[in-house]
């Protein structure tokens, strides 16, 4: 319960952080609610602002979160308020009174009011952030789509277990459902796990982090941290850990126990790993867009 | 406006298409059907009810013609001002609709739709393997998500289609949800500005859908807002239930049309994990009911005490 109400009250405090289209909903509803004689749509207007006060309330936004079951986060509970619908509403009336010729007509100054309004609008999001990432996403999936169409050409329509970085994965997997991996996407998206009661070994895990590690490095031997086993007792600051290094050798034989039978891995990857690569599974290394490639 | 409107017999005509994807699928998931059965099941279901549909309208095609007729009469030609609001919000939609086709924005964190759809047609069979290895499943996954018929409807689009997933669910899905999108915000919008007697509402109506499109545009800047969720990753039941489903919800509230917002919460409850099938719509349908119960009786007071 602790954990949820932190979780509503960090998630309030985001979510006006990176946008402000919430505090124009809640001017539209100021304007709504007193800036005018008649009141219209007064049902949807309580609704709208109830529901507003129920999520920016940390009580009744962990209850919110609760009824939506934990799978969601609190972003979510928004979707109860109308907030584009009420915030458009808003802007609409204030524009109709105020910025055109029947509001001429009562004395209000038109002219800047949509100028203002466009401004206020555009200010409070943040059109094109990830314009970056977005360009980043379509080279690798370019490259990705030359790798995998060269290696269908290599096992032409035969099984594939691929184990590769995990750009290519991700990508392997969305492309092409006859493909398998001895890990998926929610290796790294660890959101996903909530869809599947399914877990990875802490092997498969460690190969992983091992391919990763080879990809940034080059080195082919990586140590790790790794928790004691024993009498569970604790240092200061956690558990006692202990250094282990994960060779080469161990993460390409647990890739071949689980049946893979297509492994790259990124260039960068030194000579030295190479070599030990292709001694232990007894191939020459191909080189395809970026990555050396073994065929066991 | 108690009248359907054609926005009302569209997004009704979707959510019959969700509830006939739920069904195949559950027929596929609980009788271990084949997929291609499963689509061919779909497709020809889908078939039965365009043609039931098309065949209601025929059969109603008197009171069609009146309606259209009547607002033949009503039309006025549109002024300067509103030619110049619908040449922005067609201006909007278009640059929407270019990013969604053009754009490489879909978000694919906190998803497997695309995964989970390729692992159908591969396999031959709903949910034979795990979506995010294509190795069989170990331990399984939750009952509640495993119901939900989404993946079922967009592979069985692409089975009958030939289309990759890829392109169904990242760029064809979301183009017909944002359009769904404005057709919801239309309905909502003939609620919100109703004609007067003598006087149209239709300039009104047209900036509402105008000011939406922006607010579409800037609220892309977040996961979970309306905007993102429609411009970034439409395919999701949550996109679809807050970007067409909630605004045609709260128009059918304020229209007291209680029969289709029971098809409102029944189409979330296909597509989005909820609380038992409890899910936004049906707190939002019973808030809008308690805020209007409580209206009216306060009101009464108020004409008591008076």
């Amino acid at each position: 319960m602790a954990e949820l109400f932190r979780n509503a009250g960090l998630g309030w405090t985001d979510y006006v952080r990176s946008g402000k289209l919430v505090v124009l909903l809640l001017a539209s509803l100021l304007f709504l609610w007193f800036g005018r004689k008649h009141r219209e749509q007064g049902d949807l207007l309580r609704y709208t602002a109830i529901t507003t006060f129920c999520c920016i309330l940390p009580v009744t936004a962990v209850l919110l979160m609760l009824y939506q079951t934990r799978f969601y986060d609190y972003e979510w509970i928004w979707s109860l308020v109308p907030l584009t619908g009420m915030t458009a509403y808003g802007i609409t009336v204030f524009l109709t009174e105020y910025g055109t010729e029947a509001g001429r007509e009562k004395g209000h100054r038109n002219i800047a009011v949509p100028f203002l309004l466009l401004a206020a609008i555009l200010l409070s999001g943040d059109m094109g952030n990830t314009a970056e990432e977005w360009d980043r996403q379509r080279t690798e999936n370019a490259r990705a789509k030359d790798v995998l169409e060269q290696l269908g050409e290599e096992y032409s329509g035969g099984d594939i277990c691929l184990w590769a970085p995990r750009e290519i994965l991700e990508y392997a997997r969305e492309t092409d459902g006859s493909l398998r991996l001895p890990y998926g996407r929610n290796m790294w998206d660890l959101s996903l796990n909530g869809y599947s009661y399914d877990t990875y070994e802490e092997s498969t895990i460690r190969m992983y982090q091992w391919m990763e590690w080879v990809g940034e490095t080059g080195r082919p031997d990586m140590k790790v941290q790794i928790p004691e086993e024993g009498d569970g007792s604790y240092e200061e600051g956690g558990r006692k850990q202990t250094e282990r290094t994960i060779r080469l050798e161990d993460s390409v034989s647990h890739a071949i126990e689980m049946g893979v039978n297509c492994i790259l891995i990124s260039e960068n990857a030194g000579l030295d790993a190479v070599k030990r690569m292709e001694r232990i599974l007894g191939v020459k290394a191909g080189l395809l867009e970026g990555y050396y490639f073994f065929k066991p | 406006m108690k009248r359907n409107t054609i926005w009302d017999c569209l997004i009704t005509g979707g959510i019959v298409i969700i509830g006939l994807a739920e069904t195949v699928h559950l027929a596929g998931l609980f009788g271990k059907l084949p997929f291609g059965v499963c689509s061919l099941l779909l497709g020809g279901l889908v078939f039965a009810g365009i043609l039931s549909g098309a065949g209601l309208l025929l059969i109603r095609r008197r009171i069609l013609a009146e309606a259209f007729r009547e607002n033949r009469e009503k039309k006025l030609p549109p002024d300067k001002r509103e030619r110049f609001l619908w040449a922005v919000f067609v201006l909007l939609l278009f640059s929407q609709l270019a990013f969604l086709w053009f754009g490489e924005g879909s978000y694919r964190q906190k998803d497997m739709t695309v995964e989970t759809a390729a692992s159908f047609l591969a396999s031959d069979g709903i949910y034979r393997v795990n979506p995010m290895t294509g190795m069989p499943f170990t331990e399984g996954m939750p009952l509640r998500l495993k119901i939900l018929c989404l993946p079922t409807l967009y592979a069985g689009v692409c089975r009958l289609t030939g289309l990759h997933p890829d392109l169904v669910i990242r760029t064809i899905v979301p183009t017909l949800i944002l359009l769904g999108c404005y057709m919801g915000f239309a309905s909502l919008a003939g609620c919100l500005f109703p004609d007067k007697e003598g006087s149209s509402s239709r300039d009104r109506r047209v900036c509402f859908l105008t000011v939406v499109a922006l607010l579409l545009w800037v609220g892309a800047y977040r996961y979970g807002m309306d905007g993102f969720n429609i411009l970034c990753c439409g395919w999701r039941g949550v996109s679809i239930r807050n970007g067409v489903i909630l605004p045609w919800m709260f128009s059918l509230c304020l229209r007291k049309k209680r029969f289709s917002v029971i098809l409102c919460i029944l189409a979330e409850a296909c597509m989005v994990w909820t609380l038992y099938g409890c899910g936004i719509c049906l707190l939002a349908a019973a808030g809008m009911a308690a805020v209007r119960i409580f209206g009216r009786k306060r009101s009464g007071t108020v004409k008591v005490n008076a």
